[in-house]
């Protein structure tokens, strides 16, 4: 693919990783742009507009808006009430989204996967990079296809999963039955990522933005013939330049 | 429509940041930590958005709630999902240890103060409003909830003084368990209490009213004006560039766009750290382009006349500063535009004295120029420009065309200097023209003999005093009568070396220059309210000092935060009266005098025994405090000790601290000025400076001076007027109202204000200490000060006309 589709990364105030995700998206075929949230609405580039000039949208991580209100939630707020966009209609004529970190509290706070999610701070845990392993599960997700076990660094390790108490049941079994929690971490038990029921719009806590090539990870060095290899966080991009494709 | 919104975690989850905030209290102040129970952290926002109701609810709805893992407290507006009662109580249930003793401190920034978080959220209503109104506005702040059945009320102001809202931007306040239980602070009243504040646009107005209100003697005798004209002027230590020079009118300052830059009192330390850091981005963003920003802001203001304010609200690298004033001084020297840069330092807390002074400079000032460079021997015209009958209502356009025609003058070449004179006497406006009427002047007062006796010691209205070259004249008046601005041609300055007021041609008083222009002295009854000072911390080794406590003693006290300009004193320790200021330490300087020191230790002993350390900080570092403590010990013979100070040892700052400022902190909400709550009860305490009234306010005796809501002090000079105008100004802030009964004269002493809840504590206890009391009047919504005298007349003013 050489650059036939067009991919927006969003950026908004104190978000980050912007230029990775730019740099990944180029290098698997896409033409790739970075604007402002402010900018776009001022260009007033409505859901219309969004659908036909974008084939991916991604919302990287950070700490935008200083995380007043919530982390993810002025962003969500801009883009339901200040472009107008709908993510799932989005989806659902063909457009792929990727939030990351921040950017997938955003796409929880837009309700993509339902009413009864959120994220928490686990205080007990200690806000440090750290890479963990992911696995996906169920086959509905196009950005995760024909992966396995991969490792990824996360850099929110205080943040949780969090699913209504007062729904838990009915919320817990509409993740599984859907197939929605398509990425846990090794043991199963902890969910860090989600699709929508397209498998378009996903969402996740670790960053492959971050994991392009193999001497990103702190200890590559003891696999030096691995030198040249691309990070396991490139074949997320890869699959959805190859849905673009299809 | 106002509407406050509290949003924390639910009862279910844990809350990391209150977690967080136990274990900072507890590694501060171990002792206090185990006090703690139980604690909570809240958003809190106070909001106001120009949409109707349903709209607002909507958008908050959007905007704030997130059900999955937090409530939402919007009183009434909302319905909150929070368990049966839908208010905090429900939170309060979850502690372990019901039903438990709770107590709340809330803090929020203050207004004008840069809040960032505030502007997100009111970005973020915006933007699902879908619309943006220049009147909306947010203020953020936070809630803790603390539970503990071994907290008292110093535990409670102890955390927030010194770590929950210890920075000057910010102003806290304790709730009650009942208050936190109730939605009473969710209404829309108090919540536009802490949104809306008096601007004052124009102070024309409100000069105009005290001006209408003075008593308007007859002629002092011509004997009683020849002495006064002997007086020396009671001024405060003139600062170099403490004059207004080129027309600049006070009334303008609060109009124009604001500019930040360092005051007069820091200019010496480049580095020392001051913790007014509430513009620091607008300071560098101001040092790279000074002027092309004055250019571009000169060039939608007015051609004639432009004039800029500097508003001093925070402190800056030296660099920053020096770059903004000769930026000014350069583009007043390429523009024909007289330039003057005001500043001016604004405090105002909830609870605490608001406190207001400017000093101004003119930059590239030609008239200033022209003054130095006045031949000697040339002789001026003496011309008032203003009215010299203010007529009752805003004159903005006068003090315009005084403006423009200033120019157009100065232009002509016209002036020999100028001065403004508002809100200053005649006689006090001619003094400080030394430099100008160096040589002698006549005043010929005929035909104006009634404005001449009227603003003699009186305030003037907004007004110049222009001093005209004698071949301009002419000219000048036809100009001035085109442009129907009006004036008086009053005297002539001369080579006689005399001052002369002439009537009819004959000399009615007459002294020399020598008598008239004596220096201004240092006076220690002078007014501490013209002496503002600042409390700076310096960082600072303290390996000389002990660690000591008395009474007797002036104590050295370290403090581990910021020693906030607002915190302390509160207590004027003038012989004549009572007020409250904030203590500064210009007395500090580079040049540390001690008859500065002299000077207010004799004002603080003057109030005995409740003195028991005096609180200065330094500007200068080690070697001046060296030098203070030695003039202390040899000077006074004070032995000076230090107190340990809490928490961070590395941030230490040496002063010695006014303990009466940690007694009236226990009464600070006394010590506002300002009428707070509709419907408060106002009495009249009559004291002097030693009376138990006194005593009792500044916390010397009794303990329910947390009563009360306000306190103002009446002079024994001010006689009715003056205790309308004062009253005036205490409605002004919040734009209440009152309703009093004035039906004699007031010696001197206060008014308080008390809640209907408060009264029956507060009257015990005056009663019990023997302090007098007379219940006056209430604080209304209306905004009208409503004075009835004895024989019910009443006169009524419009607080709102006086904005």
């Amino acid at each position: 693919m050489s650059g036939k589709y067009r991919a927006l990364v969003l950026s908004s105030p104190g978000s980050r990783g912007e230029t990775a995700f730019c740099h990944v998206l180029k290098q698997v075929g896409f033409d790739a742009e970075n604007l402002d949230i402010n900018t776009l609405i001022e260009r007033k580039l409505d859901q219309e507009q969004l659908c036909l000039k974008y084939k991916v949208l991604v919302l990287p991580g950070g700490n935008t808006y200083s995380s007043v209100l919530g982390s993810g939630k002025v962003l969500a707020l801009k883009l339901q009430h200040g472009l107008g966009w709908n993510l799932a209609r989005f989806a659902e004529r063909g457009g792929l989204v990727l939030g990351v970190g921040s950017g997938f509290q955003t796409l929880l706070h837009l309700k993509i996967f339902g009413d009864d999610y959120a994220f928490r701070i686990n205080e007990d845990a200690v806000q440090q990079e750290k890479w963990i392993k992911v696995m996906p599960t169920g086959t509905r997700c196009v950005w995760l296809r024909g992966l396995g076990l991969i490792e990824l660094p996360l850099n929110q390790l205080d943040t949780e999963f969090v699913i209504d108490p007062f729904a838990y049941v009915e919320a817990k079994g509409r993740l599984e039955r859907l197939g929605l929690s398509c990425l846990k971490d090794e043991s199963g038990e902890r969910i860090v990522g989600l699709c929508d029921q397209t498998g378009r719009i996903f969402g996740l806590l670790p960053h492959p933005e971050f994991f392009l090539s193999w001497t990103s990870m702190e200890d590559w060095f003891m696999n030096p013939t691995r030198a040249a290899a691309p990070g396991q966080g490139l074949a997320i991009f890869e699959n959805a330049a190859r849905f673009a494709e299809q | 429509m106002f509407v406050r919104v509290e949003t924390g975690f639910k009862a279910e989850f844990t809350d990391p940041e209150a977690a967080k905030a136990r274990q900072r209290i507890t590694e501060i102040h171990p002792a206090l930590g185990e006090k703690i129970r139980w604690i909570r952290r809240l958003k809190v926002y106070w909001i106001e958005l120009s949409a109707p109701r349903d709209k607002v609810v909507q958008t908050i709805q959007f905007a704030f709630k997130n059900p999955v893992t937090q409530w939402l407290f919007t009183g009434d507006l909302l319905p909150s999902a929070a368990g049966s009662t839908g208010t905090l109580f429900d939170l309060m249930q979850e502690s372990p240890f019901r039903p438990g003793v709770f107590h709340g401190i809330e803090k929020r920034k203050r207004l004008q103060v840069h809040d960032e978080d505030a502007l997100v959220v009111l970005d973020a209503l915006q933007t699902v409003l879908g619309q943006r109104s220049p009147h909306d506005r947010v203020v953020s702040g936070e809630l803790l909830i603390l539970e503990g059945v071994r907290l008292n009320q110093s535990d409670l102001e102890w955390i927030a003084r010194n770590w929950f809202s210890h920075e000057k931007f910010e102003s806290w306040s304790l709730l009650s368990e009942d208050e936190l239980k109730r939605n009473s602070r969710f209404q829309s009243e108090q919540v536009a209490k802490y949104l809306m504040s008096a601007q004052l646009q124009s102070r024309s107005r409100l000069l105009q009213f005290r001006q209408a209100g003075a008593l308007v003697s007859g002629p002092a005798s011509w004997a009683e004006i020849t002495e006064k004209l002997k007086a020396p002027l009671q001024v405060s230590e003139s600062r170099q560039n403490d004059s207004l020079e080129e027309g600049a009118n006070e009334e303008e300052w609060s109009i124009l766009p604001e500019i930040c830059f360092a005051s007069n009192c820091m200019q010496s330390d480049t580095q020392m750290e001051v913790e007014f850091n509430l513009v620091r981005q607008q300071h560098d963003a101001l040092a790279s382009g000074f002027v092309s920003q004055l250019q571009t802001v000169l060039g939608v203001l007015p051609e004639r006349g432009r004039h800029w304010a500097g508003d001093d609200r925070g402190s800056h690298p030296i660099r920053v500063r020096e770059e903004f004033e000769n930026s000014l001084q350069r583009v007043a020297e390429t523009t024909a535009t007289p330039i003057v840069q005001m500043k001016f330092y604004e405090d105002s807390h909830e609870n605490e004295p608001s406190y207001f002074w400017s000093s101004s400079v003119a930059v590239g000032s030609r008239g200033a120029a022209n003054a130095r460079n006045r031949l000697e021997g040339s002789l001026a015209d003496l011309f008032y420009v203003g009215y010299a009958d203010p007529p009752a209502y805003r004159n903005l356009t006068l003090s315009e065309n005084i403006k423009s025609a200033l120019a157009l003058a100065i232009e002509g070449d016209a002036i020999e200097f100028s001065t403004a004179s508002t809100g200053r006497s005649l006689l006090e406006t001619l003094k400080r023209l030394d430099q100008n009427l160096q040589y002698g002047f006549d005043l010929t007062i005929d035909g104006c003999s009634e404005w001449f006796h009227r603003f003699f010691e009186k305030p003037l209205p907004i007004s110049q005093i222009w001093g005209v070259k004698e071949d301009k004249k002419s000219w000048l008046i036809e100009e001035l009568n085109h442009r129907k601005i009006p004036f008086i041609h009053f005297g002539t300055t001369s080579l006689t070396g005399d001052i002369r007021v002439l009537e009819g041609g004959e000399p009615r008083a007459k002294v020399s220059i020598k008598d008239f222009f004596q220096p201004a002295r240092f006076d220690p009854k002078r007014d501490l309210l013209d002496e503002p000072l600042f409390i700076q911390e310096k960082r600072v080794q303290p390996a000389k000092f002990k660690n000591r406590y008395s009474i007797e003693e002036l104590v050295l006290k370290p403090e581990t935060y910021h020693v906030s300009v607002a915190s302390p004193v509160v207590i004027r320790p003038s012989l004549n009266s009572w007020a409250g200021i904030m203590v500064l330490s210009d007395l500090c300087g580079q040049e540390f005098a001690p008859a500065y020191m002299e000077y207010l230790l004799r004002k603080c002993t003057a109030i005995g025994g409740q003195i028991h350390s005096m609180q200065i900080s330094m500007l200068n570092g080690l070697k001046a405090w060296l030098k203070t403590v030695e003039s202390f010990r040899s000077d006074f013979g004070i032995q000076l000790t230090q107190l340990e100070a809490k928490g961070d040892p590395e941030i230490q700052s040496h002063w010695i601290a006014l303990q009466l400022i940690s007694k009236v902190n226990d009464s600070r909400s006394v010590r506002s000025e300002d009428f707070k709550y509709v419907h408060d009860r106002i009495y009249w305490l009559p004291g002097s400076f030693d009376h138990p009234a006194t005593r009792w306010l500044a916390g010397a005796e009794g303990r329910y001076q947390n009563g009360l809501h306000s306190a103002v002090a009446i002079e024994s000079t001010d006689g009715k007027q003056g205790v309308i105008n004062t009253l005036t100004y205490a409605l002004l802030k919040r734009k209440l109202g009152a309703e009093v009964k004035i039906q004699h004269h007031f010696a001197g002493g206060f008014f308080v204000s008390a809640s209907e809840n408060e009264r029956f504590a507060v009257e015990e206890e005056w009663r019990s200490v023997g302090i007098e009391f007379e219940f006056v009047g209430r604080v209304t919504s209306s905004p009208f000060l409503v004075v009835r005298d004895e024989n019910d007349h009443a006169q009524t003013i419009s607080i709102e006309d006086l904005i």
